[in-house]
């Protein structure tokens, strides 16, 4: 028995795991408890989706786009209406800019609470996973009070948003925030210091900064590591140079930065809803359509996982000859091999989930 | 357009340097740079992105698709998309020369962006484009099995509504209770659904003969 502990062996992980969210297929190279080899095998969601977008025209794929995923599927419509508004040169008017950025914020809290509550269900702490759950159904509420759904908002249209938020449902937003406010602080002090939780993701999963560039990562697991990306800062568009936010970063490169940088996110998301809804302008909510010119164009914003990419070639019809997307999970993932890399295996979902892995926008 | 900060500067100046060629700037709303540069072949790759690496850009993704819409056409491209601050750039590489639309191989810059492993092989599998020196060739999505391009290969609606798969089945029920439905020719070409070509030619039918309507009504009156 000792010596066969000794000796590696191949472990086969997924497709189908409880602690897996989509299906993921990791063959895993194990020496007694530890790996020492992950290989990952990838496709079981692929859905031919970018080919289906040039079977579509203009409008219809906004429709297909927010369908790419769940969680985050604000960002994928705004990042396409994006890429045509920069390819045809339409100027969104400034109410629709806000109102923009406010449903990806509203999604943005929503999609990092799933995840860090995720983490509590893997490691076995229920009693948070279903606290955090329960404190993101405030999020679920507005989403669905909102917009009338949970998570597909259909609130981007080319050139604009196709539904206004007005001041009663502003002051409904406003009340929830500070219900969520109440309880972030107490969430934020627990994945920070309880000893179970630090004991479980402390030092596990590590990428140091050098891997994240290497590997070209980006969001929370490259701001993890301390690679201060973030597209909102680098390239910023719609109505973001002119609030006020701060790129979250932590060192450690672990499991418990992810997560630590995806709660404190959650306070700035907090804060640029309320500073939209203290400065909301009028105006309209779309841009005059022209015709949409033969071209190509590229769009980028930050998904709730980090850089969300764009481009689109058109002709002269109303149907894209190519559609691309390049979504940050598609690099995050590749990288699992080095987070991986000598860790228990008891910690492999752990790790994975800490990228947040989006497979089925990564496969399309 | 020209670039207009320093940044934009230092990529033009540097692809320039390498390609010989000159990029083409556009601007979103915000001013954030877009950089296009078309290379003459796939000569050129190996030395844009080695510039382009040497001034800290990062691969966003790349893009293969086909330059014009319709079956015949066959000219592809890859659109290798980086990013540098508020600056995309984006290197297009035809992959077809005059009078010949079959595409080249291209390099592999994993060397310069290891992120591009990944973007090699789904860019090969699903559109058949092969890669020189790629570290690990191995299908991303699709399995082995799957001919490479084959996403792009045409199949006629009509052989997935004849339900290859069902009459297949139907065939070895038929074959079991010793029926043999087959037709003359012992096949359909049916037996290798995963088979390319598919013979789909469909047995003539008999075009069904009808009593012809009468302009007026019968003497019987029914």
């Amino acid at each position: 028995m000792s010596e066969a502990l000794g000796k590696e062996f191949t472990l086969p992980l997924g497709p189908m795991h409880v602690a897996l969210e989509e299906p993921m297929y990791f063959k895993v190279t194990v020496e007694g408890e530890r790996v020492r080899h992950v290989e990952i095998t990838s496709g079981h969601v692929h859905r031919g989706m970018e080919a289906l977008a040039t079977k579509r025209n203009l409008f219809q794929n906004i429709v297909l786009t927010e369908r790419v995923c769940s969680l985050c599927s604000n960002s994928h419509p705004l990042t396409y209406c994006m890429a045509i508004e920069n390819l045809a040169g339409i100027e969104v008017p400034r109410r629709a800019q806000y109102l923009r950025v406010l449903a990806d914020e509203i999604k943005r809290v929503a999609s990092h609470l799933f995840n860090v509550a995720i983490l509590a269900h893997i490691i076995g702490y229920k009693s948070l996973f279903m606290h955090v759950m329960e404190v993101r159904e405030i999020m679920q509420d507005v989403k669905e009070t909102v917009y009338g759904n949970r998570m597909d908002l259909a609130a981007n249209t080319l050139g604009g948003v196709k539904n206004d938020v007005d001041a009663q449902l502003f002051g409904y937003i406003t009340r929830s925030l500070q219900r969520l406010e109440g309880h972030m602080q107490e969430i934020i002090d627990i994945y920070a210091s309880n000893p179970m939780l630090c004991s479980r993701t402390v030092g596990v999963g590590v990428l140091p900064k050098d891997e994240a560039i290497r590997y070209g990562l980006v969001g929370p697991v490259a701001r993890g590591s301390g690679l201060a990306v973030d597209v909102r800062r680098d390239a910023p568009y719609g109505i973001y140079p002119e609030l006020s936010f701060n790129v979250i970063t932590e060192t450690g490169g672990d499991v418990h930065s992810r997560a630590m940088v995806r709660l404190r996110e959650v306070n700035e998301s907090i804060s640029l809803i309320r500073q939209i809804a203290a400065n909301l302008p009028e105006g309209k909510l779309t841009a005059p359509l022209p015709v949409i010119p033969a071209g190509q164009g590229c769009a980028r914003t930050e998904a709730p996982r980090g850089e969300l990419f764009y481009f689109i070639r058109t002709d002269e019809s109303d149907i894209p000859t190519r559609l691309k997307w390049r979504v940050p999970s598609y690099m995050n993932w590749d990288a699992l091999e080095v987070m991986m890399k000598d860790c228990a295996v008891a910690d492999v979902s752990l790790i994975v989930n800490s990228i947040d892995p989006c497979v089925s926008c990564t496969e399309r | 357009m020209t670039p207009t900060n320093k940044s934009n500067e230092i990529v033009h100046d540097a692809l320039l340097q390498a390609t010989e060629l000159a990029t083409q700037w556009t601007f979103d709303v915000k001013q954030n740079a877009f950089g296009w540069l078309r290379l003459n072949n796939t000569e050129s790759l190996r030395p844009a992105a080695k510039a382009l690496a040497e001034n800290g850009a990062r691969l966003c993704t790349m893009t293969a698709y086909v330059e014009e819409r319709g079956e015949n056409s066959n000219k592809k491209a890859i659109a290798y998309h980086f990013a540098l601050a508020n600056t995309v750039v984006t290197v297009t590489v035809p992959l077809y020369t005059a009078g010949c639309d079959t595409p080249v191989a291209v390099p592999s810059i994993t060397s310069w962006f290891r992120n591009a492993d990944w973007n090699e092989r789904e860019f090969h599998e699903m559109f058949g484009i092969d890669i020189v020196d790629h570290p690990n060739p191995k299908r991303l999505f699709l399995d082995e099995r799957l001919d490479a391009g084959i996403m792009s290969s045409l199949i006629p609606f009509s052989a997935m509504v004849h339900g290859a798969a069902t009459r297949n089945l139907w065939e070895q029920v038929m074959a079991a209770k010793g029926v043999d439905i087959t037709g003359s020719d012992g096949s359909y070409g049916l037996e290798n659904p995963h088979g390319a070509p598919t013979d789909i030619s469909t047995p003539p039918i008999e075009e069904p003969t009808f009593t012809p309507v009468s302009a007026t009504a019968p003497e019987n009156g029914n």
